[in-house]
């Protein structure tokens, strides 16, 4: 739940609204056999996203992505 | 492309479902035209954000119960009971109060006002007060 939290909000943050959030969706990534909790929340298919603000579109993408390593999510 | 469609239906806010051509025929059927919404009309900013959350709490709310939101019920079934009955899946509590908690956030994440529901970053501070407790 945090992940998916975390992820949105961090799209929201820099202007993209997801508009097809489901569990199909959302991707787990195995990242360690040692964490409590081993994987990593990853959030799908932006294909019908709505990319806010002024800025090109691709520009906008490209942006966020750098951003959204931060908080663990990508875009795929 | 139909799956797809009736999948994106069960996680749709009702104001998103409002706009759907399929919601005309329903609509005049229930003689509920009020609730007709124009499918060109600019949508801000802010309701995206919050169908989002909708789709957020159907998406908690099958993690709960384990099975895909109204998945017993037909494509025009689902909008005629989120749209003109406000139904919504059903949440049982266990007493934990973690669940109880999350419950919580997600009934205010599925209310039938998008203006009232809560945004992403009041989740982020609410989740960050949960794990403090």
């Amino acid at each position: 739940m945090e992940g998916i939290v975390n992820g949105v909000s961090a799209c929201h943050a820099f202007g993209i609204i997801h508009k097809d959030l489901k569990t199909a969706n959302i991707f787990l990534e195995h990242i360690s056999d040692l964490a409590l909790w081993p994987y990593r929340i990853r959030i799908g298919d932006f294909g019908i996203c709505r990319v806010t603000g002024i800025r090109r579109f691709e520009e906008d993408v490209s942006i966020s992505r750098k951003f959204m390593n931060v908080f663990g999510v990508s875009i795929r | 492309m139909k799956l797809a469609y009736e999948t994106f239906i069960r996680y749709a806010g009702p104001e998103v479902l409002q706009r759907l051509s399929v919601f005309r025929e329903i609509a005049h059927e229930a003689n509920a035209e009020h609730l007709l919404q124009d499918p060109f009309a600019a949508i801000s900013v802010e309701q995206d954000k919050a169908s989002d959350m909708y789709s957020f709490s159907m998406i908690i709310s099958e993690v709960l119960c384990r099975s895909v939101p109204m998945n017993a019920l037909g494509m025009e079934d689902v909008i005629r009971r989120v749209v003109l009955h406000g139904d919504r899946p059903q949440l049982s509590a266990d007493g934990t109060e973690l669940r109880g908690a999350i419950i919580r956030i997600v009934t205010g994440a599925w209310n039938p006002d998008w203006r009232k529901r809560p945004t992403f970053n009041d989740l982020v501070g609410l989740i960050g007060l949960l794990k403090q407790a």
